[in-house]
């Protein structure tokens, strides 16, 4: 193991669930130990810092067929203390409560690694790069009054421990951005580029050949303009299309909003909700990005989950406590946003699959619509199925040519079906965008990725 | 644990200055899925954030670390010596930390001596026994009750802290009907524990979601000025003042400075904001930063011109102004606009999906989940349509409630009327 400090309390949470099970039908004990570092550098400061996200610490997990109960802590010594609080505060017999199915497991004792390069650059290193990128741009236009870069290092020390697991995982991932402050007479835009990779050599590398782009969009944006908001041919750009499948149908197919009947996606299993050329899959291990793991928070193996298969719903997404309320199995995507807090069921690499079309056929179908860049924001409403998602922004197409028009920002809305019902082209280009989180509501912030290909549809833009 | 690290960091001669932020919470958690608890938990963390700082060269350098406090003596010594050898690298511009305040405060410490489950407990229960219509209820429930003990240590003498305490709840309302069925999301959090309160709250928002059941798409385009509430003003004014916020005026990224008009041309109502430490009953009150910054309300917006600015002692020094730290409450001025008898037509946005805000690119807007028109006494409940507008625009034409709203971080007019809204 590479966290030394869970490595020392393996035998202790060993000890831990063998000492609940006495009391408990299933007793689980996730230690987590996860470093995340934020490196920025501006024309006129430098820092690194710990982010929020950094965590050490333990969360206790038992059942006994009714509800779940959880005790979050920093550390412990002894295991006598943990068995004692769960004991006095589980639940009181007046409650009234879920019934849960029994938890099954099979045994399974493993460790796994993903290695990335991160020894390979010391701090220095890493902030000289990043100053070198500031120092370049701000000489690239007059116009650019700050420029700054960042890196984002994450490294994720995990160990669970159950009834019949003892698992432990490493892996790392890295994003890169470029940001500019452009003024132009009284208007300021704050354009960016990102990269992402496991490894921050390959970080660097792309974006080494993002900072002309992101000046000539600086240039485009600054006299961007407002959309005149109506019902448009759309083309999404790979972040967008990720967006859409994220807010439109990620959120709806999660399924402990199966249990609370807050996702209308429920009563469509196995109906057509997209156009029949259209794939979507969710998984930490469908694909390679930022929510590549190993196993869930709950100790269940990372999955590769078909949800949509030729525009027809065949499944959602899972966590344990959920599956134990519905009676299916869980698709690993329990997660947490720290072991301070519980774990819901979470997308993690959530996209559609590439198909045929090539993206030059696809603006030159359109006689009058937009091509939409760069993931902003985006709301679900499961229940409703409606989306709200904003690009940063749009060019506009005229007569299958893209125009010098840009409009900013972009909000696209409506009713999830209709939007995907509309899909008409799917480009064979794909990419997967590893700088994304994502909350439940307002709260519970994990590292998420979305992306696709490039799709041709029709939305209402605002 | 804090006690150790705090010997370590004194002992340390190469370190010019530092500091130590530190959050100690404890909470009972209770999960509901209907009426049925689903799953409960308690907390007992303590997170603790170091900053050092290295004079050398003219400049200063500085690095942040957390340190878990299950480190040892030993990994507390690798971190800050890890830190040193970055911090020496970092030329940034010289600042004064705070310096020589001591303090040990209760605010709004309401859960004190209580059990914090039990607490969580009986706010969910007096919430889901909250009754309006049989086919109202709320599908989904959480509660989170906490003591939290935040504090702040540095080099320079300061030794801060603050116990509180904190309520906070998301609820999800649902009307169901003929198979089907509507919801919208409500959170709540406070300092105050009034159970008469939190069941109006929850019996409002079940109306409310009876009305999203009712709503219809508009046939026709609407031309109405726009009443948005409290919980979208706070959004709106608490992203328009961080244009006012120290660091971004020091990066050059603000888009106005003081005495710039925010108001160009007010046909209505002008714009007074001030940010406060504390409001009661406001869950983000609190008496000082992260620094240490006793915080100092500032009026920002004086009749539609920035009138201030505001932030940390860093940014302070480099500005070279007052430091009045790093405040979160919004104290927006109410107006003599009486809605509850207000005759003309217009749209009240009750639920949106989230406020769309670009100040850079002129724009507000977002999705509307539900809104009521009211001609006179009629009040029509409608959904689908979105509102788009132009930022500067629409501030230029604002008439303010006399009835007073309070959120999370917010306290003034419980409605803002505007004209210039585009509805789609």
């Amino acid at each position: 193991m590479h966290s030394k400090f869970l490595e020392s309390k393996k035998e202790l949470a060993l000890k831990l669930v063998a000492e609940l099970r006495k009391y408990f039908k299933y007793a689980s004990i996730l230690g987590t130990d996860v470093e995340n570092k934020a490196y920025r550098v501006n024309l006129k400061l430098k820092d690194i810092s710990d982010s929020m996200s950094a965590e050490r610490g333990f969360v206790v997990k038992v059942n006994n067929g009714r509800a779940f109960y959880e005790y979050s802590f920093d550390n412990f010594d002894d295991v006598d203390s943990i068995v004692k609080i769960m004991k006095d505060n589980y639940l009181n017999p007046d409650d009234k409560e879920i019934n849960a199915l029994d938890v099954k497991e099979e045994k399974l004792v493993k460790s796994f690694e993903r290695e990335g390069d991160f020894s390979k650059f010391s701090e220095k290193d890493i902030l000289d790069k990043l100053d070198n990128y500031v120092q370049i741009l701000k000489v690239k236009d007059e116009h650019i009054l700050n420029s700054s870069a960042m890196l984002n290092k994450l490294e994720v020390n995990k160990l669970f421990v159950s009834n019949e697991k003892c698992l432990d995982q490493h892996y790392t991932w890295a994003n890169a951005y470029a940001t500019l402050v452009y003024r132009d007479g009284d208007k300021v835009v704050t354009p960016r580029e990102a990269t992402y990779s496991n490894k921050i050599g390959e970080c660097f590398d792309l974006l080494d050949t993002k900072l002309d782009k992101l000046v000539d969009k600086a240039k485009h944006l600054v006299k961007a303009t407002p959309i005149k908001p109506g019902v448009y041919d759309i083309i999404t750009d790979p972040s967008i299309t990720g967006l859409i499948a994220h807010e439109a149908f990620g959120h709806g197919v999660e399924m402990d909003q199966f249990v609370k009947d807050r996702a209308l996606a429920k009563k469509y299993v196995g109906d057509y909700v997209a156009s029949p050329i259209t794939n979507m899959r969710d998984g930490a291990s469908s694909g390679f990005s930022t929510a590549s793991y190993f196993f869930d928070d709950d100790g269940v193996l990372a999955h590769d989950t078909l949800v949509i298969d030729k525009g027809i719903l065949v499944q959602g997404i899972c966590d344990l406590t959920s599956s134990r309320e519905l009676g299916v199995e869980p698709t690993g995507n329990g997660r947490r946003e720290s072991y301070k807090r519980k774990a819901y069921t979470r997308m993690t690499n959530t996209f559609f699959e590439a198909g045929k079309d090539k993206l030059e056929d696809m603006i030159k179908s359109v006689k009058h619509g937009y091509f939409l860049f760069e993931t902003n924001n985006g709301m679900e409403d499961p229940k409703n199925w409606a989306i709200q998602c904003t690009a940063e922004y749009g060019i506009e197409i005229v007569d299958g040519k893209l125009t010098e028009n840009y409009v900013s920002p972009v909000v696209m809305s409506g009713y999830v079906p209709d939007l995907l019902k509309s899909i008409s082209m799917i480009s064979d280009e794909f990419e997967i965008e590893g700088a994304g989180s994502c909350g439940k509501g307002y709260k519970e912030w994990v590292r998420v990725s979305s992306g696709g290909p490039y799709l041709k549809a029709k939305v209402k833009l605002s | 644990m804090i006690n150790r690290l705090l010997n370590i960091l004194k002992n340390d001669n190469e370190l010019s200055d530092f500091k130590i932020n530190y959050d100690e919470t404890k909470s009972g958690e209770v999960f509901y899925v209907f009426d049925k608890i689903e799953t409960i938990r308690m907390t007992n963390t303590l997170t603790v954030n170091v900053t050092i700082y290295i004079a050398h060269d003219g400049a200063l350098g500085m690095k942040s670390f957390l340190v878990s406090s299950a480190a040892t003596d030993e990994e507390i010594k690798q971190k800050i010596n890890e830190a040193k050898i970055v911090a020496k690298t970092i030329n940034n511009e010289k600042f004064d930390l705070v310096e020589n305040i001591k303090s040990d405060d209760k605010l709004d410490f309401i859960f004190e001596n209580d059990n914090l489950l039990d607490v969580a407990k009986k706010v969910g229960s007096a919430l889901l026994d909250v009754k309006t219509n049989k086919n109202s209820g709320i599908n989904a429930l959480e509660v989170f009750v906490s003591n939290i003990t935040k504090g702040i240590i540095n080099s320079k003498g300061v030794d801060r802290k603050v116990h509180t305490s904190s309520l906070f709840v998301e609820a999800i309302p649902t009307f169901t009907k003929d198979d089907e069925s509507v919801e919208l999301y409500e959170s709540l959090e406070t300092k105050e524990l009034n159970f008469d309160k939190l069941r109006e709250e929850i019996k409002e928002k079940l109306e409310e979601v009876e009305n999203r059941y009712n709503a219809v798409k508009p046939l026709k385009e609407l031309d109405l000025d726009v009443a948005l509430r409290a919980k979208e003003l706070t959004d709106l004014f608490g992203e328009l003042v961080y244009d006012y916020h120290y660091s971004v005026i020091y990066s050059h990224s603000n888009i106005l400075s003081v005495g710039d008009k925010l108001q160009t041309e007010p046909k209505y109502d002008k714009i007074n904001l001030t940010l406060r430490g504390k409001i009661p009953g406001v869950s983000e009150s609190a008496l000082f930063d992260s620094d240490g910054t006793t915080l100092i309300d500032t009026k920002v917006i004086d009749n539609g011109v920035v009138s201030g600015s505001f932030g940390p002692k860093r940014y302070a020094d480099y500005l070279k102004c007052k430091a009045n730290g790093n405040l979160s409450c919004l104290d927006l001025e109410k107006g003599n606009l009486k809605m509850s008898s207000y005759d003309k037509p217009y749209l009240e946005v009750v639920s949106m999906s989230g406020l769309q805000f670009d100040p850079y690119n002129d724009y507000i807007g977002g999705e509307v989940r539900l809104a009521y028109i009211h001609e006179g006494k009629d009040i029509t409940p409608i959904t689908g349509i979105s509102i788009s507008a132009s930022l500067k625009d629409v501030l230029n034409k604002v008439r303010f409630s006399a009835e007073e709203g309070k959120t999370n971080a917010y306290r003034g007019p419980k409605y803002a009327l505007f004209e210039g809204f585009k509805i789609n």
